[in-house]
């Protein structure tokens, strides 16, 4: 029950945003969106709150207080950005480069349990690096071998930390 | 560790804080004597220096600076580790003021102020005179600010540890409202910002009733969201996409500089500007969500007020930039006194020093007197020298630090998503808390660029917990009444309604006054 709400809440947001996008709002388009994910996102929270044991002072209390004012605070924001008394965001300058950059994390991320931290990081720097059109190409990679030898003197030889090693993990202990 | 024992011994065996004056001062001489070991020393210097570096570079906050170096704090010994974190809190300030003068960019918001005589002053060619004012005037208002630290802190938590859980709520509360309604913008959306913040606190196990709140049936979720995958998230992922979002490419040059050291003429005709700078900015520091910023910009208004030549602010006045520069050093002294005797963060960078004392299982507040005096006599007297060691550093290492604040954004943003990432991992070596990281650095960066505070959003989980727990035994032990029949309680949660309701009331009379005229 809690997924259906969930995929209407999404589809209801989508319906907001397409009509938002193709309104004399289309500036604000962000500001509506947010608030209302706030709302929306506090509903389904106040939905499992409504499962937990009911007694004096207890587990759901708190957390519908809070519920309840964001909805309140949200539903004001929200009237203020339909109204357009909002501040309109800024203008992203580099979008396709601030876009490249979060992927590029979530990569990072996602790659990291399997082929370890230090392979992962050095890819990392070095095609950021790049992106960000950094001119000088060998001390690219200078900076990408010299961060990761400083990250294994600096975790394994003095903090005594592990650090993700993936499928290198036997490799690493043979060699070092 | 030699503080520790006269100092604990000196509290063994008493029913609360020891705090009369001689006792503060014997303890703090004790604390002093232990900060001679290299180690000790090591910590402070490279505190400083971090935390000098790190509010030069514009787009890293103090809070960033903190954040980013607080899980590499974990092996250290806790007061070592918090001696050098709040060494580079307290360097950061002046850090800031480098950038700001030498090219008109504040390194930190709170040097915003600087710029308006610092840059000026080296358009003139005194950039080497601009900083030496700099650094004179944040060394004497830290100072300053220590002193009033060492000496009102003890007493404040002497009466703290009788507060009823009720009136801890409203302390607490007051708190968030005064972050929420000082810290600038729209208050509504930092009233937001700080209840999605509590909200998230919610998740996992309701330490009362032993029941998983919002953990959607992950055991991933079975301790809710830890605390620094937050910070460095909100601070350091989500400064880092801001700065992409309006990259531009472009180096920093920085003029060369020459003689720092002000003479003693020119000391002395601003010595009662540092004085009232320092006032204002230990006083305004106090109030949770007040901080350098605000401190600097009344500091530099009264400054030009009261001065006899106030058709120089603008131009270059030496008032100009000593006010505001104290009074933002002045204003992390001030910040740290609610922090350490009550618990509550008086700004995010002390929502990050929380982090700290949970990451080493220390919780701040009154009992933090009883149980680890060494470590707040520690802060204490490494705030004192700390001060002393960013006016060495900083005069004798600036031609240094300039050449090191220009290294290209292009290195130094990946390499700080990266440090973010992998020090969040260090933690825990949980990779859900790395997720979290860049999850809440998402959050951070919409939260920013649509106007809501993220700062505000760390206060709240950091007092999550605080809130609830003593909100539930207040209720528990008295009912909704104890609210109002505890009269400590009802008088601040009146001054938490009061603090946020008051910018709305009077942009509404604003409104109406216009309305009027029209």
């Amino acid at each position: 029950m809690l997924l259906a709400f969930g995929i209407g809440v999404l589809i209801v947001l989508l319906g907001i945003g397409i009509w938002v996008r193709f309104s004399g709002r289309r500036q604000y388009l962000g500001n509506i969106l947010l608030p209302c994910c706030l709302i929306a996102v506090s509903l389904v929270f106040l939905v499992i709150t409504f499962g937990f044991r009911v007694e004096e002072a207890g587990p759901g209390l708190i957390p519908r207080l809070w519920i309840y004012l964001i909805l309140v605070l949200s539903g004001v924001v929200l009237w203020q950005a339909l109204g357009g008394r909002d501040k309109v965001a800024p203008k992203i300058e580099r979008p396709s480069l601030l876009a490249l950059t979060m992927a590029m994390l979530i990569g990072y991320f996602l790659v990291m349990p399997y082929i370890g931290y230090f392979l992962s990081t050095f890819i990392f720097i070095v095609v950021m690096l790049h992106i960000l059109s950094y001119r000088k190409k060998i001390l690219i990679y200078v900076i990408a071998v010299g961060w990761c030898v400083c990250s294994y003197l600096v975790f394994y030889k003095l903090l005594y930390i592990q650090l993700p090693l993936g499928v290198f993990e036997d490799l690493f202990y043979r060699f070092l | 560790m030699a503080v520790s024992d006269p100092i604990l011994a000196n509290s063994r065996g008493t029913k609360g804080i020891r705090g009369g004056i001689m006792e503060i001062l014997g303890n703090l001489g004790t604390a002093l004597a232990a900060l001679l070991d290299w180690q000790t020393i090591l910590a402070m210097a490279v505190g400083v220096v971090l935390g000098i570096l790190g509010g030069a570079m514009p787009g890293i906050s103090p809070s960033t600076a903190v954040a980013l170096l607080v899980p590499f704090s974990y092996n250290l010994d806790p007061r070592l580790a918090l001696i050098l974190l709040v060494s580079i809190y307290q360097a950061a300030n002046y850090g800031g003021a480098i950038t700001a003068v030498l090219i008109n960019t504040p390194g930190t918001p709170s040097t915003a102020a600087t710029c308006f005589d610092g840059y000026p002053l080296t358009q003139q060619g005194k950039a080497g005179l601009a900083l030496g004012i700099s650094l004179v005037g944040s060394c004497i208002g830290g100072i300053f600010a220590a002193i009033v630290l060492i000496l009102f802190c003890v007493p404040l938590a002497r009466v703290a540890l009788k507060f009823s859980p009720a009136a801890y709520f409203g302390v607490a509360i007051f708190g968030l409202a005064t972050v929420a309604s000082l810290g600038g913008g729209n208050v509504i959306k930092a009233i937001i910002a700080v209840l999605v913040g509590l909200l998230i606190e919610t998740i996992g196990l309701d330490p009362i009733s032993g029941i998983y709140r919002f953990t959607f049936g992950s055991d991933l979720l079975y301790d809710g969201f830890a605390l620094i995958p937050a910070l460095m998230g909100l601070f350091a992922v989500s400064a880092v996409f801001e700065q992409f979002a309006e990259w531009t490419g472009l180096d920093r040059r920085m003029e060369k500089i020459d003689n720092m050291l002000p003479s003693f003429k020119d000391l002395w005709s601003l010595k009662r500007v540092i004085l009232q700078s320092s006032v204002i900015g230990t006083i305004i520091g106090i109030f949770p969500g007040a901080g350098g910023t605000i401190a600097s910009f009344i500091s530099y208004d009264t400054a030009k007020r009261t001065s006899k030549e106030p058709e120089k602010f603008g131009k270059g006045s030496l008032e100009g930039l000593a006010a505001p520069e104290t009074a933002d050093s002045a204003s992390v002294g001030g910040a740290l006194i609610p922090l350490l005797a009550l618990g509550i963060p008086g700004s995010a960078t002390d929502a990050v020093l929380i982090g700290a004392f949970m990451l080493h299982d220390i919780v701040p507040g009154p009992l933090l007197f009883k149980d680890h005096p060494a470590i707040v006599y520690g802060i204490f007297a490494s705030l004192l020298v700390a001060n002393v060691l960013v006016f060495l550093i900083g005069l004798y290492g600036n031609r240094v630090f300039i050449k090191m604040i220009c290294v290209k954004d292009a290195v130094l943003f990946p390499l700080i998503l990266v440090v973010a990432l992998i020090g969040t991992y260090s933690v825990n070596s949980s990779l859900f808390d790395v997720g979290s990281c860049i999850g809440f650095g998402f959050l951070g960066w919409i939260f920013k660029r649509y106007g809501y505070p993220a700062a505000p959003v760390v206060l709240g989980i950091v007092l999550g917990k605080l809130i609830e727990y003593n909100f539930r035994r207040g209720l528990i032990m008295g009912g909704y009444s104890v609210f109002f029949t505890d009269k400590l309680a009802f008088f601040v949660l009146l001054l938490a309604m009061l603090s946020l309701f008051y910018p709305l009331i009077k942009a509404g009379l604003n409104r109406l006054r216009k309305g009027r005229q029209i």
